[in-house]
């Protein structure tokens, strides 16, 4: 797992760097985790299945971001890991298993409203994926 | 005089135009080095007033509200190249504004104006974003704070309890119906106070009475979704709901106009259209970023997207902000019902009957208002993005209650120090579209601030200072420590010596719900 948080005044520069795109959506997965309880323990006893197309890998990057915020914001589903089935630069297919926030195990944290497209990029680089995304907190 | 203004006549009469000769400053150098592009070059106006020069495809120059250690605090921060980035967009009107409590968002700054032509502008969900009609509100209630005193812990205790704050945090006790909830986006506080949310008096006090011409038919079924449950609930990160108390007047004949005489109580409120608004601008991005490659506009930012004011692109995304600013206006009246019953609870029904609303305003919105730019009238869109309207004396648009002082303004700070109330005037009316600052600014990231905040126990500091702080989260707690923020007072002292805002009376908090 790569990932970091640069320096912004009020919002959140999230930082992914992954072997393969795959990695970059499973890192994406985990940082959503910890964004939302912390270091607590997450069980996988739901799961939701993700089918997302977009026109690029940044879009499809952020799409994906989104998702994961609206059923937590719907349902409190916190994301736990993820399960791919297929993944292009224009389309993913997968599980997210998790489970519902639970005051007794997870510490609420800072409500993320979305991922934004300010200095968004998703990129192949030698080694693998990149991906830069800012988030509005 | 000098003035960076470009919108209209000056309020003493004065004429300016956009090849104003500008100042050189001592000060000059330092700023072209602390931005990020070294071709950004900005030149002191006045003790006040900064101008970005124009330059390659900007259609206009950037004008910064700022004192000299304002502008220090921007060093590392791209807000400025952002100021720049909004006065690429087509159709700008007078220059792309930053308040003094600019700091870095995504596309526009936040504390970032710019107003669009009707005709050959645009509107970018960029400049309004995500928390649509995220604002502030302000209760006056009949007690003093040494009648508050006793029952301080009660009363945060009980906001804390009737109020839901942190993350997707939801009312049980008040699910609407899908028709309700197009009520809600059709009427907004119209809607709650015709549910018995409130005396129909409150209505007086709401920018644009709190309700905005909408069609939720333009806002998604996800939106819906994310809006069922959250009316009423204060939300997380900088919301809050805040008790505290006049601590210094500087206009009395306003003040008491405002119900503000020294002493009394005061209920602060801030939030917005929770997740309803976030998933409508999530959605209109999307519509907005095909828009910008249909018109063939140049973005310097893909996340300030945007689609030309007469598009039907343009309409629904107007249709659906307005919606979801219904949504923030209905949900700040229900917490007002809220705050209300709280006091009433602790206090008397007499004390809650007697509490009233001193005003309701937003400062994330775009709306088409009428403005003199350069001697002609025109109507344009004001986009506000952490920006407060400040409408001056005698705007036709002010309810008769408040048409002889002008609009109330509301500028909350961090939790630990003070806020303030201000009016509108004319010299924010001829030169920032009748708009002004709408806090303290951040100065601290948030990481920043959690690792200064960690090894201390901030809920306890804040009540040696005499702050009971009740919060869902302790995160969230560290991260809106004090310091993280710029003093408001220095903000406030820039809109007021600046003549863009005039300061009124200054309030102290002594609890704080957050989320």
């Amino acid at each position: 797992m790569s990932y970091r948080f640069l320096p912004h005044t009020a919002d959140l520069i999230l930082e992914i760097s992954g072997a393969s795109l795959a990695d970059l959506f499973n890192d994406a997965t985990s940082v959503m985790r910890a964004l939302t309880v912390g270091n607590g323990l997450v069980e996988a006893t739901e799961s939701h299945l993700i089918e997302l197309q977009a026109s690029s890998p940044d879009e499809l990057l952020i799409r994906f971001i989104r998702e994961l915020l609206v059923h937590f914001q719907i349902d409190t589903f916190v994301p736990a890991n993820l399960v791919i089935y297929r993944l292009s630069p224009s389309r993913i297919s997968a599980t997210v298993h998790g489970e519902r926030f639970d005051d007794s195990k997870h510490e609420p944290q800072p409500e993320i409203k979305a991922a934004t497209r300010h200095r968004l990029s998703v990129e192949e680089v030698e080694g693998g994926w990149h991906a830069v995304v800012v988030l509005d907190l | 005089m000098a003035c960076g203004g470009c919108v209209g006549s000056v309020v003493d009469g004065s004429t300016f135009s956009l090849g104003l000769p500008v100042a050189e400053a001592v000060d000059n150098r330092h700023i072209r080095d602390m931005t990020s592009a070294s071709s950004i070059k900005v030149s002191r106006i006045d003790a006040y007033r900064w101008r970005v020069e124009r330059s390659g495809r900007m259609n206009t120059y950037g004008l910064i509200f700022a004192d000299s250690d304002l502008m220090h605090d921007l060093e590392g921060d791209q807000c400025i190249q952002q100021v720049v980035n909004v006065a690429h967009l087509p159709g700008i009107v007078g220059p792309s504004i930053a308040m003094p409590d600019i700091h870095w968002g995504y596309g526009f700054p936040i504390g970032g104006v710019a107003a669009f032509d009707e005709h050959d502008g645009v509107v970018s969900p960029g400049g309004v974003g995500y928390d649509i009609n995220c604002g502030v509100r302000l209760l006056s209630t009949p007690i003093t704070i040494d009648d508050l005193r006793p029952k301080l812990a009660s009363l945060a205790d009980k906001l804390h309890a009737t109020i839901p704050s942190g993350v997707g945090s939801s009312r049980s006790d008040l699910k609407l119906t899908k028709a309700e909830l197009n009520g809600v986006l059709e009427r907004g506080a119209e809607w709650a106070i015709d549910r018995g949310f409130g005396p129909e008096r409150d209505l007086e006090c709401i920018e644009a009475g709190g309700r905005l011409s909408a069609d939720p038919d333009c806002v998604s079924t996800k939106a819906k979704q994310r809006g069922l449950n959250q009316v009423g609930t204060v939300g997380s990160g900088n919301h809050f709901v805040e008790v505290g108390y006049v601590d210094e007047v500087y206009r009395v004949d306003v003040a008491n106009r405002l119900g503000l005489s020294l002493g009394k109580v005061t209920v602060f409120i801030h939030s917005g259209s929770r997740g309803l608004g976030y998933q409508v601008c999530d959605d209109y991005l999307d519509t907005m970023v095909r828009a910008s490659a249909k018109y063939g506009i140049e973005l310097p930012d893909k996340q300030l997207c945007c689609a030309p004011l007469g598009s039907e692109e343009a309409k629904s995304y107007l249709g659906a902000m307005n919606a979801a600013a219904n949504y923030a206006f209905a949900n700040r009246q229900l917490m007002s019902y809220y705050a209300r019953r709280g006091l009433a609870a602790v206090f008397s029904r007499e004390t809650a009957d007697q509490t009233d609303l001193v005003y309701d305003v937003a400062h994330n919105i775009a709306k088409y208002e009428t403005h003199i730019v350069e001697g002609k009238t025109r109507r344009v869109c004001v986009h506000r993005k952490g920006a407060t309207r400040a409408f001056p004396p005698g705007h036709r648009e002010l309810n008769p209650r408040y048409r002889d002082v002008g609009q109330p303004v509301l500028i909350p700070g961090d939790m630990g120090r003070y806020s303030f109330v201000l009016t509108g005037t004319a010299g924010a009316y001829s030169e920032t579209f009748g708009s002004t600052c709408h806090g303290a600014g951040r100065r601290m990231s948030r990481h920043q601030a959690k690792k200064v905040a960690r090894p201390r126990n901030v809920v306890k500091e804040m009540e040696q200072r005499g702050i009971l702080i009740r919060a869902a989260s302790r995160r969230t707690v560290d991260e809106e420590i004090p310091e993280a923020y710029k003093d408001v007072a220095k903000v406030v002292d820039v809109v007021h010596s600046a003549g863009i805002g005039r300061r009124v009376a200054r309030l102290q908090p002594v609890a704080v719900v957050k989320g």
